[in-house]
C-alpha cells in the first residue's frame, strides 16, 4: 500500500511517518509532497492508495487540493491531518469528499482508528 | 463579534496537553527569556482577531526540532529550527482557534528572531520551561486600528 503525505512542514511529515509505523502500519510505501499543487502531481504519478494531507499550506491548501482531485474525477481516498479540528472544518472536509480529519497533535491510536478501514 | 473563550489556566492546560502528546514530558516552571529568541506566530482572522505566539531560545528550538524529527541534535539542519517552532505555533494556534466562536481562519506560521516584549493587558500568556529551555506562549488580541485624529490646532494659522 502506498500513502502520500502532504504537509509544508518537513518536521510534521516525519512525525506522520513515524506515527504510521507506531500505529502498526510499518510496511507502507511512503511518498511526500510539500503542498497541494505538488500533491496533485504526486497523486497522478504515484497513484497512492491514500492521501494524508495538511490543510493550511502555501501554493495550494489541502481543501483546494481535495476539490481539485474530485473535480477531475480522481477518487483516491483522502484524509486530513491538520491543526484545526473544529466541527465546521470537519463538515467542510466531509462535504468535499474527505474520509476523516485527524487533529494535531495526534496519537498512534487515533491513526489506527481512522486508517484501519482504508489500509486494512 | 466573536469572543475568545479561553482563560490563562485553560491555555496552560491546552499547552500541557500538546507538549505531553508531542514530547512525552510536561512543561516545568518558567525561566527568563533571552533577548533574541526564535519566535513563531500565527494570526487568527475573522470575528476574533489576534496572534498566537511561541518563543524559545535557539537551543530550545534545536531540542524541540530534534525531538520532533527523532534524530540527534547534531544532525538537525538550520531550516528545521524554524520549521519545528513554526509547526508548534500552528498546532497551538489551531487549538486556540477552536476556542473562538463563529468563523475564523488561521494564517501560515511566520518565524523570525524578536523578543515578544511585555504582554498587553488583555493578552494571555504562559511562561514555562521544557528540558530547561525557556518557553513563552502568548495569545494576544489584535490592537484595533485607531484612525489618526486631526488636532484642534491643525491647519490653524494663528
Amino acid at each position: 500500500m502506498k500513502v502520500l503525505i502532504v504537509d509544508d512542514s518537513r518536521v510534521m511529515r516525519q512525525i506522520v511517518s513515524r506515527t504510521l509505523r507506531q500505529a502498526g502500519f510499518d510496511d507502507l510505501d511512503l511518498v511526500e509532497a510539500e503542498n497541494g499543487r505538488q500533491g496533485c502531481e504526486q497523486v497522478r504519478s504515484e497513484r497512492p492508495d491514500l492521501v494524508l494531507s495538511d490543510w493550511n499550506m502555501p501554493e495550494m491548501s489541502g481543501i483546494e487540493f481535495l476539490r481539485n482531485l474530485r473535480d477531475t474525477g480522481d477518487q483516491t481516498p483522502f484524509g486530513f491531518v491538520t491543526s484545526e479540528g473544529t466541527a465546521e472544518m470537519r463538515e467542510t472536509a466531509t462535504a468535499a469528499g474527505a474520509l476523516f480529519l485527524v487533529a494535531k497533535p495526534f496519537t498512534p491510536e487515533a491513526f489506527a482508528e481512522v486508517l484501519s478501514p482504508v489500509l486494512g | 463579534m466573536s469572543t475568545l473563550m479561553l482563560a490563562t489556566d485553560e491555555l496552560r492546560g491546552l499547552i500541557d496537553d500538546i507538549w505531553t502528546s508531542l514530547f512525552e514530558t510536561p512543561l516545568d516552571q518558567d525561566a527568563p527569556m533571552p533577548d533574541d529568541p526564535v519566535t513563531a506566530f500565527v494570526d487568527i482572522s475573522g470575528g476574533w482577531q489576534g496572534r498566537v505566539l511561541v518563543a524559545t531560545t535557539t537551543e530550545g528550538a534545536l531540542a524541540l526540532a530534534a525531538h520532533m524529527l527523532a534524530v540527534p541534535e547534531s544532525t538537525v539542519r538550520e531550516a528545521d529550527l524554524a520549521d519545528a517552532i513554526g509547526e508548534l505555533a500552528n498546532i497551538v494556534g489551531g487549538s486556540v482557534k477552536s476556542c473562538v466562536d463563529g468563523q475564523s481562519t488561521l494564517s501560515l506560521p511566520n518565524v523570525s528572531r524578536f523578543a515578544p516584549g511585555a504582554p498587553g493587558p488583555d493578552a494571555l500568556q504562559v511562561l514555562a520551561t521544557w528540558h530547561h529551555h525557556p518557553l513563552c506562549i502568548r495569545v494576544a488580541p489584535a490592537r484595533p486600528l485607531i484612525p489618526a485624529r486631526r488636532s484642534s490646532s491643525e491647519g490653524s494659522t494663528s
